[in-house]
């Protein structure tokens, strides 16, 4: 019972500090809303805040209770105290008695279904890998832990900000509660929307459509920020419909606040700030800079701090993409495009299969809107309405992201704008949009949308009442769920705390007290990705391309791509020559290569498990070049890695204050891979601090490993359904 | 906390790694003792199979070794002429081929154990190759129950530098 308490206690507080600072702006504003809309707006605005002053703490490493505890109680005193926010005077279409009720029974029978799923101790994917694992760490550190790489703390981190007050106090359920919240407020603000603006029954079908949706349902009580970016976007169209009517400057403030919020929360909302600038300028319809200025200031003030931090973090803004404009040592251009590639992939075989999958099936797009969104052709029909246009239209922008990602949840921000949509397109036709909503919320409770959808579709599928009451405890309920979480006492007690583990796939990070360095998520974890599979990759390392040419002095000798081509270019090692005799590697060496000079060490560590790579396609004017510090004679130039067909490189020496082309030609042959390449990548590993391995049965090495253990130099510690972790010794 | 520009500095060589870290899987080894647990694999004929550290050789004993490097490597083989066959036979000459080519032989003119070694001529032997090695013995022991011939028990095999 304590236990649901202090849950309970940190997602109040959380909500209260947001609720508490957005009333004191909107009263700031002196802005007018109705009693309903004021609340959930100002719970938004002040989300934002919020969000805001924690990623100061972070930076000054002052993420502290009593920093969450004291100022955010005077922060609710003070709100409290604070004048009630002025009333707007614009009449409220009343919705029709029928439509409240149905609009009760459904909010009520989910959101008892949600707030319990979100109460449960926190199972999901992203929520426990990297959401989570992101607010553990800054909860550890204080802060940002600055010394972290990893392509998920690149991310903005908005919605982690308010994840942390909540986690301080209650962990990780508190944090998905928060989530929770924004869920609820969602459907609230859509409601509030269509009374506003004289839809009420448009307003209550398109709230039903969304909060039964199943993606949205799981997405929302679990600690994601899906529905925060849904909330947020859609809070500032809804305020820049009321800017127009009202005209009142001082909404532009809290459009660009929200804006910038978007982008706070997470990326894919960076279309808000130019949507609502755009918006803005469109509506009025003359030359001034003022309003642009007033939505973008505050935008930008919130948007800054996250950009900022990047860039003196990592030297890239953008990170963890936009890598090849803003070339760094900490994610690579070349995993940055697979990993989009990747969350492209649909799987499907047939195009027409997407729109089963998202509305129905769900098993492919990680979850399902509910069989009702198949009609969403029929927002076009809404089109007639100038308020229908301007819908479809925020619903096509903020659809663009999920252009880039195949999951369903990356449609959610514009789901609200295509429900309104579809419900402003059907809204002449009595009866249809109370069948529609019944009929959607009957296929979307979770006992029947197993009637239809992938056995596997990502979904609500039970109401953990005694997990979520805690009477089963945390534990048991986690490692049903988590299977990796069956290690976690074995991981805590064998792994030193500074220690680091490797995995190829992802791990609920936020339940292990330890570094866990996956293969994708950093450069670290690609180098180490790399060693490992060289073992076992085919092709081997056994490629040699030998130049030869006449005797010549020079200090400085490079080998360049000429090609363009799809591949990387990798080299395992390369090795000058005289007279037949290798050139031994000095000291006075300096050693340099382009893209991805950071590396250029591995070309160069008579290790065949490690390789240079430029970890982007081949272009002309790559090179990796040797320095010798002194005039050399030298008449071969040796690479050794894996046979690139498509590389055309070229031998150029200094000379006369220029690169001189030297030859082109090149002796290519193979020998038999080396000896030892298992043990080679492991000690690779230890020399990257890494001394442990966590492997599925189903990784590509895992095999090789549980069979030739002592060629690896790996001792097996545990196991557990399916998973092995080993020591490297 | 560092920012980093778009180009990485310059670097000095690394550590240099020790590139002879052991087998792979499936790999020989340039040497065999007739007690070790894999003995078995280096075996390719008349060489008794039963794990002991002295093991009969029979009418033409063959073994397969391999190296990582070939240079200046010298071949040994251990055995032991005994007594029981040392009474029929008399003074035996053992000598040694690799890869069918003989490497030289040795006189053994009473019972005990023996130890042949001479360098390997350059070219013999190639890296990362496998080997094989062959010993002859004049004359051999024949048994009478069997007609079996016994050449001598071997201990051991292989390629020093």
């Amino acid at each position: 019972m304590q236990e649901i308490l202090h849950i309970l206690e940190g997602a109040l507080f959380t909500v209260a500090v947001c609720a508490a600072a957005g009333k004191l702006i909107l009263a700031r504003l002196r802005l007018e809303f109705h009693r309903l809309e004021a609340m959930l707006v100002a719970f938004v605005a002040g989300a934002a805040c919020t969000s805001f002053a924690t990623f100061f703490l972070c930076v000054t490493h002052q993420a502290r209770k009593g920093f969450f505890l004291w100022p955010g109680l005077l922060l609710i005193i003070w709100a409290l105290r604070a004048p009630a926010l002025r009333r707007s005077a614009v009449p409220w279409k009343p919705i029709p008695r029928a439509w409240k009720l149905l609009f009760l029974v459904v909010f009520t029978s989910f959101f008892i279904i949600y707030f319990l799923n979100a109460l449960a101790p926190e199972i999901s994917p992203d929520g426990s890998g990297y959401h989570l694992g992101n607010v553990a760490r800054f909860w550890k550190f204080h802060g940002f832990a600055w010394d972290y790489h990893n392509m998920y703390s690149y991310l903005s981190q908005g919605m982690e900000m308010l994840f942390l007050i909540a986690f301080s106090f209650g962990k990780h359920s508190s944090a998905a509660l928060v989530h929770f919240a924004f869920q609820t407020t969602l459907p609230l603000l859509i409601v509030c929307y269509g009374l506003r603006f004289g839809y009420p029954r448009v307003g209550v079908f398109a709230a039903v459509l969304i909060y039964a949706a199943p993606v949205i349902g799981l997405d929302g009580s679990s600690a994601y920020n899906d529905l925060t970016v849904a909330t947020v976007i859609f809070a500032v169209f809804y305020l820049l419909q009321v800017w127009d009517e009202e005209r009142n400057p001082n909404l532009l403030i809290l459009i660009g606040l929200l804006s910038g919020f978007a982008f706070a929360v997470k990326y894919t909302a960076v279309l808000t700030l130019p949507f609502a600038a755009g918006y803005v300028l469109w509506r009025l319809k003359k030359d001034s800079l003022r309003p642009l200025v007033m939505v973008t200031a505050p935008a930008l003030l919130l948007i800054f701090p996250w950009l900022l931090r990047n860039w003196i973090w990592l030297g890239n803004p953008a990170a963890p993409f936009l890598n090849s404009w803003f070339p760094n040592p900490y994610y690579h251009p070349g995993m940055e495009q697979i990993y989009l590639q990747n969350l492209k992939y649909y799987g499907v075989q047939h195009g027409w299969e997407i729109p089963v999958q998202l509305a129905v099936r769900g098993g492919l797009v990680g979850g399902f809107l509910g069989p009702v969104f198949l009609l969403a052709p029929l927002a076009l029909l809404a089109l007639r309405q100038s308020q229908g246009r301007r819908l479809l239209l925020a619903a096509a922008i903020f659809a663009i992201p999920a252009a880039m990602n195949s999951g369903s949840r990356f449609l959610i921000p514009a789901l609200p704008f295509l429900a309104l949509s579809m419900g402003l397109a059907c809204a002449n036709s009595s009866g249809v949009l109370a069948v529609l909503a019944i009929f959607h919320a009957y296929l979307c409770w979770p006992a029947h949308a197993a009637w239809y959808c992938d056995d596997w579709a990502w979904r609500i599928s039970s109401v953990p009442v005694q997990a979520a009451l805690r009477k089963v405890p945390e534990t048991e309920f986690i490692e049903n769920h988590q299977t990796d979480y069956k290690l976690k006492t074995l991981i805590e007690h064998t792994v030193p705390p500074d220690g680091k583990i490797f995995s190829f796939a992802g791990r609920p990070e936020a339940y292990f007290d330890r570094t866990i360095v996956t293969s994708y998520e950093s450069t670290l974890g690609n180098r180490a990705n790399d060693a490992l599979l060289t073992p076992v990759s085919d092709p081997a390392p056994t490629h040699r391309t030998r130049f030869r040419f006449l005797p010549l002095r020079t200090r400085r000798v490079r080998v360049v791509e000429t090609a363009s081509a799809s591949p990387f270019w990798t080299v395992t090692e390369m090795r000058v020559f005289s007279n037949g005799t290798q050139l031994p590697r000095e000291s006075n060496w300096r050693l340099s290569a382009w893209p991805n000079g950071w590396e250029v060490q591995l070309a160069f560590d008579n290790n065949y498990a490690t390789r240079w790579s430029t970890w982007q396609a081949m272009e002309p004017h790559m090179y990796i070049a040797v320095d010798f510090g002194s005039v050399k004679t030298i008449d071969a130039v040796l690479l050794e890695g894996v046979a690139e067909s498509q590389a055309h490189l070229q031998v150029e020496v200094f000379a006369h204050g220029d690169w001189v082309p030297i030859t082109d030609t090149a002796e290519e042959s193979d020998v038999r891979a080396p000896s030892g390449l298992r043990r080679a990548a492991t000690l690779e590993l230890k020399q990257l601090g890494i001394d442990y391995l966590w492997v599925n049965d189903s990784d590509y090495a895992s095999e090789d490993m549980k069979k030739y253990s002592n060629s690896w130099g790996i001792t097996l510690l545990g196991e557990s359904n399916g998973t092995r972790f080993y020591r490297i010794d | 906390m560092a920012a980093c520009g778009r180009h990485a500095p310059s670097y000095p060589v690394p550590p240099q790694f020790e590139s002879s870290l052991g087998l792979d899987p499936g790999e020989l080894r340039p040497a065999v003792q007739m007690d070790d647990a894999d003995a078995d694999r280096y075996i390719v004929r008349d060489i008794s199979p039963e794990p002991l550290a002295l093991r009969w050789a029979f009418l033409h004993p063959e073994l397969r070794l391999q190296v990582e490097n070939a240079e200046h490597l010298k071949f040994y083989m251990e055995f032991v002429v005994p007594d029981v066959t040392f009474r029929e036979t008399g003074p035996v000459v053992v000598s040694c081929s690799i890869n069918g080519k003989l490497l030289g032989s040795v006189r053994c003119p009473h019972p005990g154990r023996y130890r042949f070694e001479k360098p390997v001529p350059p070219g013999l032997v190639k890296e990362r190759v496998p080997v094989t090695v062959s010993a002859n013995a004049e004359p051999r022991y024949v048994a009478k129950a069997d007609k079996a011939q016994l050449s001598f028990l071997l201990a051991g095999a292989g390629f020093i530098q």
